[in-house]
């Protein structure tokens, strides 16, 4: 009994946190959760229409499934960046990894607002990636990259890297010298050496960073939407007109217990699926 | 399992990293198929001599070469270099099987070869049983035999061993020395055993290169280091010595007269030439003294450590010196006390060394 109210008390000073947690998280979910299986907002009955009516239509599942495609192609560009700027950090010394590891960081410090607009001023119309490619000559036509599916890959994957970059580097960084030592001593190419002992390794530092781009990048409501420019819609953007602009507030409370439910999933199934992987690595 | 290992020279080698000299003008050969200690203390340059053979890094100066040839040019992956890590540096997430095949996989061989060679390995090491098993499922007696076997699966020309026991705990080491001594013979490959642990090269090496401060002090057969050594550094680097400074009286025949403080004097036999009333350092090892009633080291016992095969005895002189003897135990241990006198003979003067004191030994 003593040591039972021991415990209790030793979470005393976490209570007002879980409250809080409590009071301004789980509740509005259990609220949206019961929503969503109402008729309306403030009357009616119970029913499952509203997730009849999103999973048996085309179009908001084409708009689902365009999100998810949306965070995949996020993260392969991020990762496709973050491996090389790893295998630096990896045989680098201690100076350049602070360096590096301080570069990673700084767009950090900068309101994700802020950055989304500056990347709306780098893609615009006679922004300056128009006025660089004119410069040099490589087009006369404007590239059209703002409100595109390619400008906003960019400016998502700038805007997550540090979550890919720096899990990654963790775990490129654990790898024991000895071992890189030990494939090349046994004769094995730098391409070999990477498709082997590398990426194996890093795995773990991989997935983290490929589930938090992923978990970023399909809920990235504020650059999807000024970036993506309103003519793509994407999940957010979908719950939010829904709710807000068509004021059906059901119908969007179905769309976003789909909507987390479905990035849980393939966030799980990732998961599973990487860690069958990891046998012998350390996580 | 017949490798034909290959002879290794070491050529007038420097090495300085960033300026700061590590090795200088290191000149040795390993005969095919010998195994060759590089035996120092840390720091003494012998990691960098062996990542330079192995082609991590290129020495500032010399040449390495294979059966006459230079490899200075070929990168690690071409050189054919086995190398056995001291953490083992096996790859974690292959099993055993995979880590022994990794060398032959990434020189591009296939299919059914690879498969019997490591079996053929796996039962040269005695591990056929653990294939599947990962690295971290073993134990450090079983992850050097992987280890040894992943160097010799791709039959290579010369195996390096980066202090290979130091992980090991004692009963195990000498087990696992031997066994990897006659491994490395039937193979027939040429070895460098690189470590800092005297008795390891005593008894794994048919020769031993002596390292300090990135320079060869001595290069020679186990014995003869230990019964000759050519400077005081070799001599009280390897196995134990006690130390006893004198000061020259002259020559008589073929030995020096020295007088030593509390003592009285002393010959030691030696062609060396010294001028009369330098000091000098004698030095005596523990097994080849000898308690005689007639002795000139006449002291007082200090304690006594009966290490089981030897009792070691320490002797205080007069002058404060303190000799240590060792003595083949008999059933029942020393019979003396803490206090009790005891007079010390050298039994073969020409086991004992004779140094300027001005070479000081530079490792404690």
């Amino acid at each position: 009994m003593r040591r039972a109210g021991g415990k209790a008390a030793a979470f005393l000073p976490a209570a007002p946190l879980a409250l809080f947690f409590a009071l301004a998280y789980l509740l509005p979910i259990a609220i949206l959760g019961a929503v969503s299986f109402r008729t309306d907002l403030r009357a009616g009955d119970w029913t499952i229409a509203h997730y009849g009516a999103f999973l048996g239509d085309g179009f908001t599942l084409s708009i689902l499934l365009d999100t998810l495609w949306l965070g995949l192609q996020v993260v392969v560009v991020t990762l496709l960046i973050a491996y090389p700027l790893g295998l630096v950090y990896m045989r680098a010394g201690p100076r350049v990894r602070a360096l590096l590891v301080f570069l990673i960081l700084l767009p950090l410090l900068t309101n994700t607002v802020v950055r989304t607009f500056a990347w709306m001023a780098i893609l615009g119309r006679n922004g300056l990636v128009d006025t660089l490619a004119a410069t040099l000559g490589f087009t006369n036509e404007p590239l059209r990259l703002l409100y595109s599916r390619t400008g906003l890959v960019i400016a998502l994957a700038q805007i997550y890297l540090p979550l890919m970059a720096l899990p990654l580097n963790n775990s490129l960084a654990k790898i024991d010298g000895n071992l890189l030592r030990a494939a090349e001593g046994l004769g094995a190419s730098s391409a070999h050496l990477f498709r082997t002992v590398i990426l194996p390794l890093s795995l773990p530092g991989a997935v983290a960073g490929c589930l938090l781009v992923f978990a970023g990048a399909t809920t990235a409501f504020i650059t999807q939407t000024l970036v993506g420019g309103g003519r793509q819609i994407f999940m957010p953007l979908f719950i939010y007109q829904q709710a807000l602009g068509v004021q059906r507030w059901a119908f969007a409370a179905a769309a976003s217990v789909v909507f987390a439910l479905t990035v849980m999933a393939v966030v799980y199934a990732f998961n599973r699926f990487a860690r069958a992987r990891l046998r012998g690595v350390d996580a | 399992m017949t490798v034909a290992g290959a002879k290794l020279t070491i050529s007038n080698v420097s090495h300085a990293y960033a300026g700061v000299p590590a090795l200088a003008d290191v000149s040795f050969d390993v005969p095919a198929g010998d195994l060759t200690a590089l035996l120092g203390p840390s720091g003494c340059g012998k990691t960098t001599l062996l990542r330079i053979i192995a082609g991590f890094f290129r020495q500032t100066q010399g040449s390495v070469l294979v059966n006459g040839a230079p490899i200075d040019d070929l990168p690690a992956a071409k050189r054919n270099v086995g190398i056995v890590f001291q953490n083992y540096a096996l790859f974690p997430h292959l099993d055993v099987a995979r880590n022994v095949g990794y060398g032959l996989r990434a020189q591009g061989a296939k299919g059914p070869m690879v498969e019997a060679r490591i079996d053929e390995m796996l039962r040269l090491v005695k591990m056929a049983k653990f294939a599947n098993r990962l690295p971290g499922e073993l134990s450090g007696g079983q992850q050097q035999r992987v280890a040894l076997a992943r160097a010799l699966a791709v039959s290579p020309r010369i195996v390096l061993l980066d202090e290979p026991f130091s992980a090991l705990d004692k009963a195990l080491r000498l087990d696992m020395q031997i066994e990897v001594k006659s491994l490395l013979r039937q193979s027939g490959v040429t070895s460098i055993i690189v470590t800092h642990d005297q008795e390891e090269a005593l008894s794994m090496a048919d020769r031993i290169v002596v390292l300090n401060q990135g320079q060869i002090e001595q290069i020679g057969g186990p014995s003869e280091l230990y019964d000759t050594p050519r400077s005081l550094f070799v001599n009280t680097f390897i196995g134990h010595v006690n130390v006893i400074e004198g000061r020259l009286l002259g020559r008589e025949g073929s030995a020096l007269a020295i007088d030593v403080a509390g003592v009285g004097r002393i010959t030691v036999p030696t062609d060396k030439k010294y001028p009369p009333g330098q000091v000098l350092t004698v030095t005596v090892r523990p097994e080849n003294l000898v308690p005689d009633p007639q002795g000139p080291f006449a002291g007082t016992v200090r304690q006594i450590l009966p290490l089981g095969p030897v009792d070691v005895i320490e002797v205080v002189l007069p002058g404060g010196t303190a000799l240590k003897v060792s003595l083949p135990h008999a059933v029942g241990g020393v019979t003396l006390a803490p206090g009790a006198a005891l007079s010390l003979a050298v039994r073969d003067p020409a086991g004992c060394g004779v140094f300027s004191t001005a070479s000081a030994p530079q490792t404690a």
